[in-house]
């Protein structure tokens, strides 16, 4: 068998060679394997927090309503929001900074051909915390291109940052619980509700075993009396 | 005598690299399983939750008299099963 200089044979250089070969690609693989796996759980958790921050914002929304403080929204115009269209015109899972409105009691105005939602939420004692939805019909063009925007507006200051998440939602209805639960086009009126159910419609990418969930809620018996959001 | 002993050498290598590939797996064995562990239980309370609070808020309605002609198929498929989305490697 020929020998090599230092003494090894070829058989056994490309035995080592071929050793070589196999740990490098097995590190690759595994590498690669803990990559997809720690994405993987990214996914997961980015999709069931979703779920449950939008769950817990509605609960919170509609508890203010029952308790009779105020849940203020507005019926859809035809003027499109500029900067809810370029929001929603925005790539989507992108974290983005949004500059605030000029007007900074103006309400935020739904975008032309929303069915659902856009809902100003004061804070109390007139001090600016504010959560806006925007929602956009999913009946449209491109349903990707449509999502529902959680503002958080912080600070002291009246121009305090803030930004926007998109949460990957194509699609809210909304029934509304009078003697029966029915389908409700616009958003007034829901302080004399007995009670809501919500329908979270999920982008397909999103890790959860439904792709539509609902939120039921109800009015406490102890309501108190609706403020007019003008009296904040 | 020389070759004998790179001989020797390159075998222990060879059992080196299989030792090391073989904890390899085992370590990624391990954290798929734990990974899919927790997962399980996670999703499994979450989904508890959703269907309590669920139930919840369905009965609190039909005491109000409203008829609630709905069912929670949605929440057949939580908390069963692993989640859509998940190759096992």
């Amino acid at each position: 068998m020929k020998t090599w200089q230092q003494g090894l044979t070829l058989m056994e250089l490309l035995m080592a060679m071929a050793l070589s070969s196999l740990v490098a690609s097995a590190m690759l693989h595994s590498i690669s394997w803990l990559v997809a796996t720690h994405q993987q759980q990214n996914a997961r958790i980015t999709s069931w927090e979703r779920e449950l921050v939008v769950r817990q914002t509605f609960q919170h929304l509609f508890r203010r309503l029952s308790q009779g403080l105020p849940w203020s929204s507005f019926d859809c115009v035809n003027d499109p929001s500029a900067q809810a269209d370029s929001l929603l015109g925005a790539a989507p899972s992108s974290l983005l900074s949004v500059t605030g409105s000029d007007d900074d009691s103006a309400p935020s105005r739904a975008v032309r051909g929303s069915d659902v939602i856009t809902i100003r939420h004061f804070g109390c004692a007139g001090y600016v915390t504010e959560q806006y939805f925007v929602g956009r019909h999913s009946g449209g063009k491109g349903d990707e291109r449509f999502g529902l925007y959680f503002r958080e507006r912080r600070g002291e200051e009246r121009w305090g940052y803030s930004q926007e998440i998109m949460l990957g939602l194509p699609r809210i209805t909304v029934e509304r619980c009078e003697s029966v639960c029915q389908p409700a086009r616009n958003v007034p009126g829901f302080h004399s509700a007995e009670g809501l159910r919500l329908a979270f419609h999920w982008h397909e990418d999103a890790v959860l075993p439904f792709p539509v969930s609902y939120l039921t809620l109800v009015t406490t018996a102890a309501r108190a009396v609706s403020l007019s959001p003008g009296s904040l | 005598m020389l070759g004998t002993k790179l001989t020797g050498v390159v075998m222990l290598e060879m059992l080196l690299v299989l030792t090391l590939l073989a904890s390899g797996l085992s370590a990624m064995l391990k954290i798929h399983t734990h990974n899919e562990v927790m997962w399980q239980r996670f999703t499994n309370t979450y989904c508890a939750h959703l269907k309590s609070s669920e139930n919840t808020a369905q009965s609190r309605l039909l005491g109000k008299g409203i008829e609630v002609d709905w069912n929670n198929d949605w929440l057949r498929q939580c908390g069963i099963g692993a989640t859509p989305g998940y190759e096992t490697p």
